[in-house]
């Protein structure tokens, strides 16, 4: 009898600490696939970064693969100039709203609000890009009379779109993480509604928007289909928001599928593509680092 | 609840809260439906997969337990559907085809994931060796011809192109319609990515005017453009841009879209891009395309296939694609 109850309560010690070991290997498993990816970006890339030289990529000033040319220069100047356009874009408006929807919106409103700004982040990029393209791009070929609608412009204005849910539900956690406190002492002090927002709730709340703003960038950085449909992808170097441009995400996503496999253009594209995942991963780590300071208010 | 709102009654608080729960999940609901059918139309590297014939059929026919996978080239994708739906009614077999592009798919050969490789492009000698490496015996099939039409839209005033004009334009040396005998208005030249099959042969052959020496490539003002149905789309829309297209979706768009007449030289006829005009070589833009198989692993059903899309049938189906056939 003694026995089974000890062979029993052994058992279900064995099985805790099964259940234990799955439950931690879950939550290392992204951990794990994002060293994967990593492994795979630096391996597939090797053959790049061996083959030719650095400085004609990093400095080369022509991305033509069909010539053997992989200059990075022009594909990062695509992708700057579209995320800074679309972060313009999306910061007055991203904050405006958060600030709108934290702090004076009437609840109802608010109610309203937050879910439907939830469900624009669920809109596919493919759809977004269609509508740029049908709606924004002639639009923009005719406020600015240009040529051609497909532009740096047209792309960010998307981006800018896409990024927002992030920026705002950010903000407003934000917002909602100011103590009341400062609400009630800054008022008690006489200060109005508006007073109180703009000079005790947002500089209290920036580190939080600052984060958002980050996370947004992020987002906007790595889309692909919205700028690939959008962008017109002319790789040349140029310092205009009106002009086509060819950013690194649409770079790879045309280019992958018809290269031959294995080859120096191949591992070209592994090679920008692990600098993009550089870039994305710092711009998100930054943003999150400022994410946690809202937490210590 | 922070900050200063409007605070409600409980019990109306809840009720409300019920209701737009409600109404949110209607709207997300149409919405996203809304956003599929939309996804849907406008994909461009979709990814079919049909299976053959119905169960009861199966074992009546030639091939009817036999199983094979195309891949490839994104040009090719549509008629190899029309092509397998055909040969899976004849011969039963169950095909699945993707598309993912001409590199995609000779890669998918030599990595032995595909049967057969659809390609817009002949294949290059890095993958030959690849292939070779691997033990893949690889044979190539030219199965139907691509003419490429030059488009512009229909308030353009030109009406026929040289080969040296085009590739000015292309090259950014010309810059002004007026330059090759139309209105005063400026050219935005849009080709295919020069990674495309497409792409490459009209680099080849007309930018660089066929000269294999030639380091000549598309203006970096060149418009980039991935499909056909974006060439259409902006051509049709915009009274300055001149771009290409297949001839097979020439014929889709009809009527939105204005073909040029194409001189070889300035001494030769203009000729109208038509699938006679291929057929008798007369009509200068045109590439074949192909599907490569291997020699090594060359399946019945994957000769029976091939042996299809070459016959009358499979070749007429090509004609009904908007292709002009190998023969």
């Amino acid at each position: 009898m003694e026995n089974i109850k000890r062979k029993s309560r052994k058992f279900s010690r064995f099985k805790t600490f099964l259940i234990q070991r799955f439950i931690f290997l879950n939550g290392i498993l992204s951990i794990i696939i994002l060293g994967v990816i990593l492994a795979l970006l630096v391996y597939n890339s090797i053959k790049f970064f061996a083959g030719y030289p650095a400085l004609s990529f990093f400095g080369g000033l022509k991305w033509s693969p069909t010539n053997d040319k992989f200059g990075f220069v022009p594909l990062l100047i695509g992708s700057l100039l579209t995320t800074f356009a679309s972060i313009l874009i999306a910061i007055p408006l991203g904050v405006g709203s958060a600030i709108y929807i934290g702090e004076l919106a009437p609840r109802a409103l608010r109610e309203t609000l937050k879910p439907i700004i939830e469900v624009l982040a669920t809109i596919p990029s493919v759809v977004i890009g269609f509508i740029g393209l049908k709606i924004v791009a002639p639009l923009i070929k005719n406020i600015f009379h240009l040529n051609i609608g497909l532009t740096a412009l047209t792309g960010a204005v998307m981006l800018a779109f896409m990024s927002l849910p992030t920026i705002i539900s950010i903000s407003e956690d934000a917002i909602n993480a100011v103590p009341n406190r400062y609400r009630h002492a800054s008022m008690a002090l006489g200060a109005t509604k508006w007073e109180t927002t703009y000079k005790v709730v947002v500089p209290t709340a920036s580190s939080g928007m600052l984060a958002a703003v980050m996370l947004g960038l992020g987002r906007i950085v790595g889309e692909t289909m919205t700028v690939l449909m959008l962008t017109g992808n002319s790789p040349r170097i140029i310092f205009s928001f009106l002009q086509p441009v060819r950013t690194i995400t649409a770079t790879i996503a045309a280019e992958m599928g018809e290269t031959a496999q294995g080859g120096l253009h191949y591992s070209a594209l592994f090679a920008i593509g692990l600098i993009l995942f550089l870039i994305t991963f710092i711009i998100n780590y930054v943003g999150d680092s400022f994410n946690k300071r809202i937490g210590n208010m | 609840m922070t900050g200063a709102g409007n605070f409600m009654i409980k019990t109306d608080k809840s009720t409300k809260r019920a209701f737009l729960f409600a109404f949110l999940s209607v709207v997300s609901i149409i919405s996203l439906l809304f956003a599929v059918v939309l996804a849907g139309c406008s994909s461009a590297t979709a990814q079919t997969s049909s299976k053959g014939g119905s169960q009861a059929e199966a074992g009546s026919k030639q091939f009817s337990n036999e199983i094979l996978t195309v891949g490839g080239s994104t040009t090719l994708l549509e008629v190899s559907n029309m092509w397998a739906e055909v040969f899976m009614e004849k011969y039963g077999g169950e095909l699945t085809l993707n598309g993912g592009g001409s590199g995609e798919g000779i890669k998918s050969l030599i990595d032995k994931t595909t049967d057969l490789a659809n390609s817009s492009r002949s294949i290059k000698e890095e993958e030959k060796k690849n292939a070779s490496d691997n033990g893949v015996d690889v044979k190539e099939y030219a199965v139907l011809w691509d003419g490429i039409a030059i488009v512009v839209s229909n308030n353009v005033t030109v009406e026929e192109i040289t080969f040296v004009q085009l590739s000015k334009i292309y090259k950014g040396e010309i810059t002004n319609w007026k330059d090759v005998g139309g209105q005063d208005a400026l050219i935005a030249a849009a080709a295919r990515d020069s990674s495309s099959g497409t792409g490459e042969y009209f680099l080849q052959e007309v930018v660089r005017l066929g000269s294999k020496d030639s380091q000549d490539d598309y203006s970096d003002k060149c418009l980039l453009l991935q499909t056909n149905a974006d060439m259409a789309n902006q051509v049709s829309e915009n009274d300055n841009i001149i771009g290409y297209i297949g001839l097979g979706y020439l014929k889709l768009a009809e009527g939105s879209l204005k073909p040029l007449k194409v001189k070889a030289d300035s001494s030769s006829n203009p000729v109208n891009p038509s699938v006679d005009a291929v057929k008798d070589k007369s009509y200068p833009i045109s590439r074949e395309l192909y599907v490569y198989a291997d020699m090594n692993d060359f399946s019945i059903i994957a000769k029976g296939f091939i042996d299809f899309i070459l016959s009358a049938d499979g070749q007429n189906i090509g004609i009904e694609a908007g292709f002009v056939p190998i023969k």
